[in-house]
């Protein structure tokens, strides 16, 4: 493991890169985590999944956007919609680090849908886990479990998103979004009922989509708090495959 | 460095003798003051360095304001951090012990530092503690609902209402109630104490640091409190079988004169890990006071005349290990 801060002084975000004992592939695999809570239970399951990206030969960088994890800032100075750019701050750092031209991006549920909407350079693929497909229903359904303060503000989870991040967040769409890498596999753990407009949206944008479903548990999910989701082997391994 | 988050920056580290515990280190922009002790920050439960909803990068940056060196990182098989290659045959307590020990050597080490405030919330807060009882150079700590003891006036004011509750028996009648089960586990371990061992001779069963009797903690509190450690006790509403009521860890040790040197806050209304903005902020101002009241200005006062011998107090394998 390699920790390391990269990018801007006004914007220094926490990476960690794993390398393999002996780099069979020249790809990569940027991963872009979920959000808050979802990213805590996750954290175990991604760092695994680096290290079978490692065992399978590939490098592999995690970070932390802006605001979150151990990048500078917190939630009030973070804005959502700079975080397509903090990915492609990290594409491009993976690739400096380890030298590598072709990367894929796999990204687990809001990290996910941010990696759809990067426009990152020279992503040959990408992965998404579980993606929230669509912000403004996944607020919706925070809304349900947190609360809100005379602000607008939300507490949910153990984290206060303040409400100029919460209308940014829902504000986010492919909309805009001129090119999507061109084959994009989706592995579902979870059913998510917004899950064909999503994919229709990419297909619009040329890109060859794949649907698995595998009956796992959800890594960002947890039925009691402990602060950890399950470690979905199957998933892992599938990446893995796909990352290849 | 991380020199957008308000006045501090931070720095990324491979910790420990073997370089596989990942940490960061939080400081003021222009340095720490080096009359100050360093902060460091210990996992709660399997939760990495970040803490339970991001709660150590927060008080780290609020102590790094202060102009205190804080560190947080991982012990090993957590977070980010390697496994250990002297892991084996020790208790996990034994082996966080060895490494909290390991990280602060090694912060010495790179940074000079030669006096220590734990912080830990849960197993982390259990660590703290073991961590101020056994290294002389740790002058304080902050245990956020640490295990307690239970006491009589636990069991009136917990089980008392529940007995006049008739869902409650019917649960113990139909087996699923939680005190049942709990009684009868204490039962069966009672008995496998007094059966013979069916370990191998010469192999004396792991024992958890963290887990000492109510006689053995005053003992390690009151030689704590000997050489004038700083101790902040915080309790939630979060974890009611364990803490029920204001009084009850000084009720689990009647007659310990605790010299002024520890300070406790009782939070009936918060959850176990601080999980809305006000309880966050409410405890970021509790930890900040307690640090500025303990040690700014005031070191002088509250550093022991010597630092004990520490390779006495330390498990044995961490001798094994080179010191």
């Amino acid at each position: 493991m390699e920790p390391f801060f990269f990018g801007p002084p006004h914007r220094r975000l926490f990476g960690i890169l794993t390398r393999p004992a002996q780099a069979t592939s020249s790809s990569g695999a940027v991963i872009c985590p979920p959000l808050g809570q979802e990213a805590i239970r996750s954290h175990r399951s991604l760092r695994l999944l680096s290290e079978n990206l490692a065992q399978a030969g590939l490098s592999s960088l995690r970070f932390d956007y802006y605001g979150t994890g151990d990048s500078a800032g917190d939630l009030d100075s973070a804005r959502p919609s700079k975080w397509m750019g903090d990915i492609r701050l990290a594409a491009q750092e993976l690739r400096e680090r380890v030298g590598l031209t072709r990367l894929v991006m796999v990204g687990l549920r809001l990290g996910g849908f941010l990696a759809a909407l990067a426009e990152a350079r020279a992503i040959g693929r990408l992965i998404l886990w579980d993606p929230v497909t669509d912000p403004r229903g996944y607020l919706e359904a925070a809304r349900t479990q947190g609360r809100e303060d005379e602000t607008q503000g939300l507490d949910w989870l153990g984290f206060y998103y303040p409400a100029h991040f919460l209308y940014e967040l829902a504000s986010l769409s492919l909309e805009g979004v001129r090119r999507v890498p061109r084959e994009v596999k989706i592995v579902v753990s979870r059913e998510s009922p917004e899950l064909p407009l999503f994919r229709e949206a990419l297909e619009l944008r040329k890109a060859r989509v794949e649907e698995h479903h595998l009956d796992a548990p959800p890594a960002w999910f947890e039925e009691e708090a402990l602060g950890a989701g399950a470690v979905p082997v199957g998933v892992l391994h599938r990446i893995r495959e796909w990352a290849r | 460095m991380g020199e957008m988050t308000a006045g501090v920056t931070e720095a990324t580290h491979l910790l420990g003798r073997e370089h596989h515990l990942v940490g960061i280190s939080t400081r003021p922009v222009g340095g720490a003051d080096p009359a100050l002790p360093t902060v460091v920050f210990l996992n709660s439960g399997i939760i990495h360095r970040i803490g339970p909803n991001r709660l150590y990068v927060r008080l780290a940056r609020a102590l790094a304001r202060e102009g205190a060196l804080v560190y947080r990182y991982d012990f090993s098989g957590i977070g980010d951090s390697g496994n250990p290659s002297y892991a084996g045959g020790a208790h996990r307590s034994e082996v966080e012990l060895r490494e909290v020990v390991n990280a602060l050597d090694w912060i010495r080490d790179q940074e000079g530092a030669d006096h220590f405030v734990l912080v830990g919330l849960c197993s982390g807060g259990d660590n703290a503690f073991l961590g101020i009882e056994r290294d002389g150079r740790v002058i304080g700590a902050v245990l956020l609902d640490p295990f307690a003891f239970r006491t009589t006036g636990y069991f009136l004011r917990y089980y008392g209402p529940r007995l006049l509750n008739p869902a409650v028996w019917w649960r113990v009648l139909t087996g699923r109630s939680p005190f049942l089960r709990w009684f009868l586990g204490q039962l069966r371990q009672k008995l496998k104490a007094e059966s013979p061992s069916e370990e191998a001779p010469g192999e004396p069963p792991l024992r958890d640091l963290t887990r000492p009797t109510r006689d053995e903690m005053r003992r390690q509190l009151r030689e704590v409190l000997e050489r004038s450690g700083r101790l902040l006790y915080v309790f939630t509403g979060g974890l009611q079988e364990r803490y029920y009521y204001r009084n009850q860890f000084f009720d689990a040790f009647p007659g310990m004169d605790f010299r002024g040197l520890v300070d406790f806050e009782y939070y009936p209304d918060s959850d176990h890990t601080f999980s809305r903005k006000d309880l966050q902020e409410r405890l970021e101002r509790r930890i900040v006071r307690w640090f500025r009241e303990s040690f700014v200005g005031t070191l002088e006062m509250a550093l022991p005349t010597s630092t004990q011998d520490l390779s006495r107090k330390l498990p044995r394998a961490e001798t094994a290990l080179g010191g």
